[in-house]
This record gives C-alpha cells, sequence and structure tokens, in this order.
C-alpha cells in the first residue's frame, strides 16, 4: 500500500520513459509470480487460522487441564506442537515464499520462470505439512522442539523446500543490474541457510542420532536458528524493501546495512546454546552461545538505527499506511524483543527465566510481533499489485492491526510477568512447586484472553483477504489506495 | 487487464493520461494503478557510521573475549560450571577400600551358595561366620580361592563334601584385588575379626598357587603353610599409597 | 556489496563457522563418551567389575518413554538438573547432583526439555512415588496433586466392570474420592500406562559419575 498521493510529488517524475520502462518489467515481474505468490498466501492464511485454533486450545488447556482431556488427540504437548509447525512451517514459511520470492524477483529485476513449477512444489509442500501436523496429533511427535513433525513427512518437506528454494536463487543469479540490495542478501542468505539447517538436525537427531546430548546442542543450533538465520533475515528484507519502498526515500545508510547483515550473520548462529544455559554440556559452549547472544546487540542497534533513520520525521506516513503501520511495529519489535533476548542470555537472568513462561512469551514477542507483523505488511503491499485491485475494508484492517498489537502485547506482558515471579519462586525451594503452580494461572489465563484479541484480528484480515480475493467487481472501481487515517475510511464501498 | 489501468488511474489529470499512453505505446505493457503510484524501488544513502557505535561495539567484543577467556573452563569436556577448577574439582581417583570392593564381589560370587548372611546353607555349603578356615591363617584361605577345594571338610563341627571352584587363573580369575577384598570381607565381616588380606599377599600366593591345576583337599591345605605375615607391617608396607588414597574419602565424608 | 564471490564465502563460512564450533566439535568432545563406573582409577579407567553407569533402561520403560514422547511430556517437563547454587534444581530434591553429558548417553532421544510448568523428572524414579501414586497422578492429576494445571490422561486408562474378584492392579482411590469408578466398576491401567510408570520410576540420578560426584 502505498503512501498519501500528495507524497509522490517530492520523488522523480514517476512517468519518464526510463521509469515507465522500470515499472512495464515489474509489471512483468509480479504476473510471473502471481499465481504461486497467491497461492502460498492462501496456505499461509490458512495454516495462520488453522494455528490459532491450535494455539487457543492449548493455551486454555494450560489453566483448564480437563478440557478436552478425554482424548489423546488434544494433550496440551500435542496442541502445542501442532501449533508451533503449523505457525512456523505453514504460516511462516508460505508467508516467506510469497513475500519473500516476491521481493526477491523484484530486486532482481528477474521474472520467475515455469512459475507453475513452484506451485506445483508448493502444493507438496503444504501436502507434507498437513501429512506432519496430522501425525503429530495422531501421536507419531517425536518431541524434539521445532523438529515434532514425524519422519515419514520430513522428506517431502525438504524435497519440496528445496524446490521453492531453487526459485530465488535463480532469480538472483538472473538478475539484471549492479546494485545488489540489502534484502537481497538477507534473503539469498536465508534461502541457503535453513535447509543446512534442517537437514543436518534430522540427520543428527532423528536419522542417524548423535550420542546423547549432542543431540541438543544440534536441536538448539537448529531451532534458534530457524528464527535467527531464516524467520529474521527474511522479515528483514522485508522491511529493508517496503520502509524505503512506501516512503520513496533511501535506507539511511549502505554501511549500517553491511555492518548489520554481516554481525547477524556471524553471531546469530552461536546464540541457540543459551536454550541449555545451566544444563548437561561443557561449559565452554554455552559461554560461547552466551557472547554470541549479547554480541546480538550489535546487529540489532545497527538495523534498528537505519530503519529508524529511514523513517525518522515521517510517522503520519507511517501511521496511515497499512503496510507501514504493521512493518514499523515490527521492526520497533525487533529491537526490543533482540534487547531482552540478549540479556535472557546472561547467566543470572537466565537463571530466573529459563524453564519458565517468560521464555514462551519471549518467543512470541520475536516470531508473532516481529516476524509476523512485518509479514502482514508484506502481504498488505503485494497483494494489491498481484490482484490490482485494493484492500476493500479499511475497518477491517484497522481490527487486524489492533486485535495483533493489543493481542500480542498483552500475551507477552503476561507471560514475563507471570514467568519471572514463576522463575523467582521456583528457585526459592521453600515454596512449594503447586503454589506455584498456582501463583501462575492468572497470567495463563490472561494469555488466553490475548489469544481471543489475536483470532479475531487473524479472522479480520482472512476476511478482508478472500473478500479481496473473491469479490473483485466491486473493489476495482475503487480509486486510490485504502489507507488507515480517518479521511479515508471509504471502507468497501 | 488494460481496462485497469484505465478505469483505476490514481489521478486521472490530463497530462498524465497522455504520458500513460505513450508510455504503454513504448513498452507494449499493462502497467496497473497500484504499480503506476509506486515509488521507486529501494536504494541505500550512504551516511556514516556514528564512531560511537564503533566504539561500543569494540567495547562488547572486548566484553566477549574477557567472558570466554574466563568462563570457559578451558575449552574441557567435563567442566560443567562456569568457575570450574581443574585442580580443586577434579575428584581424585578414589581407592575404594578392600572390604567394600569385598563386599560387592562376595554379593556376587559367593551369596549364591554361602548366603548374604555368611551362615551357608546346613548339610550343603559350609558357613563364613565363625569357620576357622577363613579366620586363621590368610595362606589357607588364599589356597581355597585361588584353586578351588574338593572332597569333604569339617567346618564347625559339620562334614561338609562340596565342589568350591577355583576363582584364580584356572578358574573365574578374579582380579589380585578383587580376591583381596573378597577375602578381607569374609575375614571380617558377622563378627570375623580377622587381620586384612592385602593385595600384596595375595600377589605373593598367587606367584606361589597360581600354576597349581588341582583344587585342594582339606588336609592339604594345612601342610607346608608359610608363617602368617605381620599384620601391621604389611599393611604399612605393602599398600601404603593405596590405603593413604583409602582414607581420603573418609576424611571428605567426615567433613560433610 | 558488489564482490559476490565474497558474499557467497561469507554467508558460507558464517553458517560453516558455528556448524563446526557448536555441532562437530561437541560431537567430537562428548559424542563419543562410554558408560563408566562411578570412580574411575588413576589411569581414568572404569574399576572393574563394578556397575557401568548410566544403567541401560529396561525394556518396559523403554516402550514407557515411547508414551511420553507421544503424549508429548517434554513440553511441560525437563530431565535436567542444574548445578548447586544455579537455580534452586537442588534444593527442590529434582537431584542429588548436576546432571551431565555422560547421564543421557544411553539414550536414543535426548529428553532434556525447557520448560518447567511441571518439576523435573530426571530423578523422580528416586522420589518417595510408588506405582500407585504415579497411576493416580496420571489418571488425574487432581487426585494427588490438587490444583496441579498437568492434563488428565484417563485414556490410558480402562474403567471396567469388576467381574469375580477386583483385578491386583487396580488403581487404589482415596476413600470417598470424587474420581473413583461407581460401585461395581474399576480402573485398571492400560500396557501402555504401566510402560510409562515403570519408565518414571526408572528416572534415577543416584549414582556418581567421576566427573559428577555425589557429594555426602
Amino acid at each position: 500500500m502505498s503512501t498519501a498521493p500528495q507524497s509522490n510529488s517530492q520523488s522523480v517524475n514517476p512517468y519518464s520513459s526510463q521509469d515507465a520502462a522500470e515499472r512495464a518489467e515489474l509489471s512483468q515481474i509480479d504476473a510471473s509470480i502471481r499465481s504461486s505468490a497467491l497461492f502460498f498466501t492462501v496456505s499461509a492464511i490458512f495454516w495462520l487460522l488453522a494455528g490459532t485454533v491450535f494455539a487457543l486450545i492449548a493455551a486454555y488447556k494450560a489453566h483448564e487441564p480437563s478440557f478436552m482431556g478425554d482424548s489423546a488427540l488434544t494433550t496440551f504437548g500435542r496442541m502445542r506442537s501442532a501449533h508451533l509447525n503449523a505457525m512456523a512451517l505453514g504460516w511462516g514459511n508460505n508467508i516467506i515464499f510469497a513475500v519473500g520470492l516476491w521481493i526477491m524477483a523484484r530486486l532482481c529485476r528477474s521474472p520467475i520462470r515455469h512459475g507453475g513449477m513452484l506451485t506445483i512444489a508448493g502444493i507438496f509442500w503444504n501436502l507434507g505439512l498437513t501429512l506432519g501436523i496430522a501425525g503429530i496429533i495422531k501421536g507419531d511427535i517425536t518431541s524434539v522442539e521445532w523438529l515434532e513433525i514425524p519422519h515419514y513427512a520430513t522428506p517431502l518437506l525438504a524435497i519440496s523446500y528445496a524446490l521453492i528454494g531453487v526459485w530465488g536463487i535463480v532469480a538472483f543469479k538472473f538478475r539484471k543490474g549492479e546494485h545488489v540490495y540489502v534484502s537481497q542478501w538477507y534473503i539469498l542468505a536465508a534461502l541457503f541457510w535453513f535447509p543446512w539447517l534442517y537437514v543436518i538436525a534430522q540427520i543428527m537427531i532423528i536419522w542417524f542420532p548423535a550420542r546423547g546430548v549432542v543431540q541438543s546442542v544440534t536441536n538448539w543450533w537448529f531451532a534458534h536458528n530457524v528464527l535467527g538465520l531464516w524467520l529474521t533475515p527474511m522479515a528483514l528484507a522485508t522491511a529493508y524493501y517496503l520502509i524505503p519502498k512506501v516512503l520513496g526515500r533511501p535506507i539511511y545508510s549502505y554501511y549500517l546495512s553491511v555492518l548489520g547483515f554481516w554481525a547477524l550473520a556471524i553471531f546469530y548462529n552461536w546464540a541457540g546454546v543459551h536454550h541449555l544455559i545451566g544444563g548437561p554440556i561443557p561449559v565452554w559452549l554455552i559461554s560461547a552461545g552466551i557472547v554470541a547472544s549479547v554480541m546480538m546487540v550489535i546487529p540489532v542497534i545497527v538495523v534498528g538505527l537505519n530503519h529508524h533513520m529511514s523513517v525518522v520525521g515521517l510517522h503520519k506516513e507511517v501511521w496511515r499506511s497499512p503496510t507501514l503501520r504493521f512493518t514499523v511495529f515490527g521492526a520497533i519489535s525487533y529491537t526490543l524483543v533482540s534487547l531482552i533476548g540478549s540479556a535472557m542470555a546472561v547467566r543470572t537472568v537466565n537463571e530466573v527465566t529459563h524453564f519458565t513462561h517468560f521464555t514462551v512469551g519471549h518467543a512470541h514477542h520475536g516470531v508473532y510481533a516481529f516476524f509476523s507483523m512485518i509479514m502482514f505488511g508484506g502481504v498488505y503491499y503485494m497483494m494489491p499489485r498481484l490482484l490490482k485491485r485494493e484492500w476493500p475494508s479499511a475497518t477491517l484492517i484497522k481490527l487486524h492491526f489492533w486485535g495483533s498489537a493489543i493481542g500480542i502485547t498483552v500475551m507477552v506482558v503476561a507471560l514475563q510477568i507471570g514467568g519471572w515471579i514463576q522463575g523467582v519462586e521456583m528457585n526459592n525451594s521453600e515454596i512449594p512447586f503447586l503454589e506455584i503452580v498456582q501463583n501462575t494461572m492468572p497470567w495463563l489465563k490472561a494469555r488466553t484472553v490475548s489469544g481471543v484479541f489475536l483470532t479475531v484480528a487473524h479472522i479480520a484480515f482472512a476476511v478482508n483477504f478472500f473478500w479481496m480475493l473473491f469479490a473483485a467487481g466491486a473493489i476495482r472501481a475503487k480509486q486510490g489506495p485504502t489507507l488507515l487515517d480517518s479521511t479515508s475510511e471509504e471502507g468497501a464501498a | 487487464m488494460s481496462e485497469d489501468t484505465k478505469s483505476s488511474g490514481p489521478h486521472p489529470n490530463n497530462k498524465e493520461s497522455l504520458e500513460q499512453a505513450a508510455m504503454q505505446d513504448n513498452s507494449m505493457q499493462d502497467v496497473h494503478a497500484q504499480l503506476m503510484r509506486e515509488k521507486e524501488e529501494p536504494h541505500e544513502g550512504f551516511s556514516p557510521v556514528p564512531i560511537v557505535l564503533m566504539f561500543l561495539f569494540a567495547a562488547l567484543c572486548f566484553w566477549g573475549g574477557v567472558y570466554l577467556v574466563h568462563y570457559s573452563a578451558k575449552f574441557r569436556w567435563d567442566a560443567y560450571s562456569p568457575y570450574f577448577d581443574p585442580n580443586a574439582d577434579k575428584p581424585a581417583p578414589v581407592e575404594i577400600p578392600l572390604f567394600v570392593r569385598g563386599q560387592k564381589v562376595f554379593a556376587q560370587q559367593c551369596a549364591v551358595c554361602h548366603q548374604a548372611s555368611g551362615a551357608g546353607v546346613p548339610g550343603v555349603y559350609p558357613p563364613m561366620v565363625g569357620s576357622s578356615w577363613v579366620t586363621e591363617h590368610p595362606e589357607v584361605l588364599a589356597r581355597i580361592l585361588i584353586n578351588g577345594l574338593n572332597g569333604p571338610i569339617e567346618v564347625k563341627g559339620n562334614t561338609y563334601n562340596g565342589n568350591m571352584p577355583a576363582f584364580g587363573p584356572g578358574g573365574l580369575n578374579l582380579s589380585d584385588k578383587d580376591l583381596a577384598g573378597v577375602m578381607t570381607y569374609i575375614r571380617q565381616e558377622w563378627g570375623n575379626e580377622a587381620s586384612d588380606m592385602t593385595v600384596a599377599m595375595v600377589t605373593d600366593y598367587q606367584a606361589a598357587y597360581a600354576s597349581r591345576s588341582t583344587p585342594w583337599t582339606a588336609p592339604e591345605l594345612k601342610e607346608g603353610l608359610g608363617p602368617v605375615p605381620e599384620p601391621e607391617p604389611v599393611v604399612e608396607e605393602a599398600a601404603e599409597g593405596e590405603a593413604a588414597e583409602a582414607e581420603e574419602p573418609h576424611a571428605e565424608e567426615a567433613a560433610h | 556489496m558488489k564482490n559476490l564471490p565474497l558474499l557467497f564465502c561469507g554467508i558460507f563460512f558464517a553458517l560453516a563457522f558455528s556448524f563446526t564450533g557448536l555441532v562437530l566439535s561437541s560431537n567430537i568432545q562428548i559424542g563419543s563418551l562410554t558408560q563408566t563406573t562411578e570412580t574411575e582409577d588413576e589411569n581414568g579407567n572404569p574399576m572393574e567389575g563394578e556397575t557401568l553407569y548410566p544403567l541401560m533402561a529396561s525394556g518396559l520403560a523403554q516402550q514407557g518413554k515411547q508414551v511420553y514422547i507421544e503424549m508429548g511430556c517434554i513440553y511441560c517437563h525437563t530431565q535436567q538438573v542444574r548445578r548447586d547454587g544455579f537455580g534452586g534444581d537442588t534444593g527442590r530434591n529434582w537431584g542429588p547432583r548436576q546432571t551431565v553429558a555422560r547421564d543421557y548417553i544411553t539414550q536414543d532421544r535426548v529428553l532434556l526439555g525447557t520448560m518447567r510448568t511441571g518439576p523435573d523428572l530426571m530423578h523422580v524414579g528416586g522420589r518417595p512415588l510408588n506405582a500407585d501414586w504415579h497411576h493416580l497422578h496420571l489418571y488425574n492429576p487432581q487426585i494427588t496433586s490438587p490444583g496441579s494445571n498437568m492434563a488428565p490422561f484417563p485414556f490410558l486408562y480402562e474403567t471396567r466392570k469388576i467381574e469375580g474378584a477386583p483385578a491386583a492392579n487396580a488403581l487404589k482411590f482415596p476413600p470417598n474420592s470424587e474420581f473413583s469408578p461407581e460401585a461395581g466398576y474399576e480402573v485398571v491401567p492400560t500396557r501402555r500406562a504401566e510402560a510409562l510408570v515403570e519408565y518414571m520410576l526408572s528416572l534415577k540420578l543416584d549414582y556418581s559419575l567421576p566427573e559428577a560426584q555425589i557429594v555426602e
């Protein structure tokens, strides 16, 4: 979604012939990826809704354990894992395949060739995932965190991923132009890192298990890097694309971009061991993880500064544009969640927060408030260009934003306060364990309430999306983009 | 698709419509409304990195290095605490006292017949408790264990006729330490109060009897015995180091 | 960054670096530990003739572990004890000592866990809780631990009419329990429940290792 028409005048004349040729090229690229990107977005939204249902069941069971307690299918462990995999591999990966590949193709100025193949690979990805999540619920769950999908579904996932990821690499190979933009570095790197992580983790934990806690080290090397080297770079790439694109203003500093990228690449992938602080692995591994986690302050500050300086002074435009409202919320969350994460890795803090709901809150802070919010922004920007239509309802966008923003804030605050209390009390062995459990209850109930907010937000998003997708005629007539300021609440017209 | 462009152009004023038309002629492409109002593709400015940040990052890297040096316990596999001290923490290789070792060996090897209580089974397996064969001359006991025993033997007034297996190299081949342990155990458990059977003594007896291929009989056992080694000096002389080590855990336990 | 080979190399080596440093090096360093005795001799070899730890789990316990995995118990229970002075683990008697890498070498799947909605289970078999208690607790945690937020697992049990004498393994509900079956019925564990409880009872950290001695 673009900003107000009046800011158009600030940029170069958009209708000069060179610019027109570029736009024609973009149009061609958009057309080449349209069907596959739509397929991935629809799948992503489906998984987002499915994951929300699983999340609600799990959250409710956490304080009402007898709810759906008569069936092995709906035990907390399985619902939680179904939720995690639906969100990470269903919502997360599908939306990355949609938005990430689209941005990559645009920046490389390279149309996606044979887009049908991409869609077919995407169908197999989603089939594999459906099989995997059905397997989790049925009881074939592996109980390895972030790798719960049973062994009979993972090869399908790995192969279909390879077929999808290669499209991004191919687009990069056939790119035009000298300059390689920062988003391209992130997407290229992430497309390359993810399969490496996934295949190694599968081999060393599931197929040919390494001995003892080497599995755990591999597990957290993988799981944290799914966040750090897959979701994070993709979300940063999207933010790096959307912010200057919508505002028509360059990213503040190339040097900061470079520094941020390489600091992330070097430090983030050592950080995962902080999930094992105090655990049965040699202490030097843990110390290395702690140092890397604290060093993550560098890329976070750099990226935060770069984004902030690119946006500064244009807060009104940010607030009006659905894309930027979500994206900037995500970018701010990135700074916040990463700094908290670095602090949590310090031994004295971790002694309290480890093994508590604090970590759960932190995970949602990262994956939802940062990653998902930026991806929502990406969808709000991409869809009008793919469909040549406008978003039908500004009200639904607002509902989505406020539901998500309030929901995730309530969740993170509740879980982190409750988790901190839980951690302090657990470290005091005078306090009986059941009393601690009781003391977490109000916070777990607050989480369920926050889940209701998020559910409303997701339904609003889905309704708006499918309305746009299917109700073509009514919306096409509309003039101008759907913005969120008070004067443009024309809604669906 | 071209209808799209026409019907929903963002600023349908005259000049722009003309330019749009011109552009379409040039590129023979369809560019729709959203694309037309889009800003140019993103690019970067070249503002310098604030120098304060560089200092901050240098300081962080320095801190990281110091932290790694201090809390990595020299990259040892067996260090699980950041305050690991290889000298203080390393558990001294503990020599288990002969008696304790013997207890385990007895439970595994002997108790099946002689019973955990050492009372044996009347008429079948002779008792250990108060048996002079056990408590008197250590060489007798060593002979029985190393080579086994066959034929009738009188223990505490009852006659047993059994077949005691050999535990020396010709039989079950227990180590000298295990043999010394189990003999010390049976000589001192259940109210028996005989001297230790040291490893050195067993080694000597092994040298003397390991090559013997037949089990002993009761009368043979009492023939040609050497002098009973003086218990006190022997313990100190032969097992000084071990004894000292064996004492350590006790001292530690007491400290706790 | 226009130097693309450099970009590729950087992307490759960034991950290769941590893969080597974390995964491969830990596999080299602790990936071939073997069972050993509680103390080692002067040369660092296991004592002859003594029991090697950690013990292998019995067949039934391994089946129980499979149930533990299928039910997703790991999402609320850890199996690791932090060192004395770091967290309250030893103070809560979750284990007499810190767990170390060697404690897990006999397990095909390591279930360290990262969440303690419920207590740690590394040493649950060493607590004064017998099989009867575990069965009641699994059937419905409210019987043994009122106020717990642990889910009940009634589907691991079978409620059936008593025919003749009550079964020996029927659950022994406390008198007047609101959870006990109606008169004439009894609740018996399925084989999976028996296995799971056997697994619980087999989880014991009652041995020392050369690198992790139980003091006192």
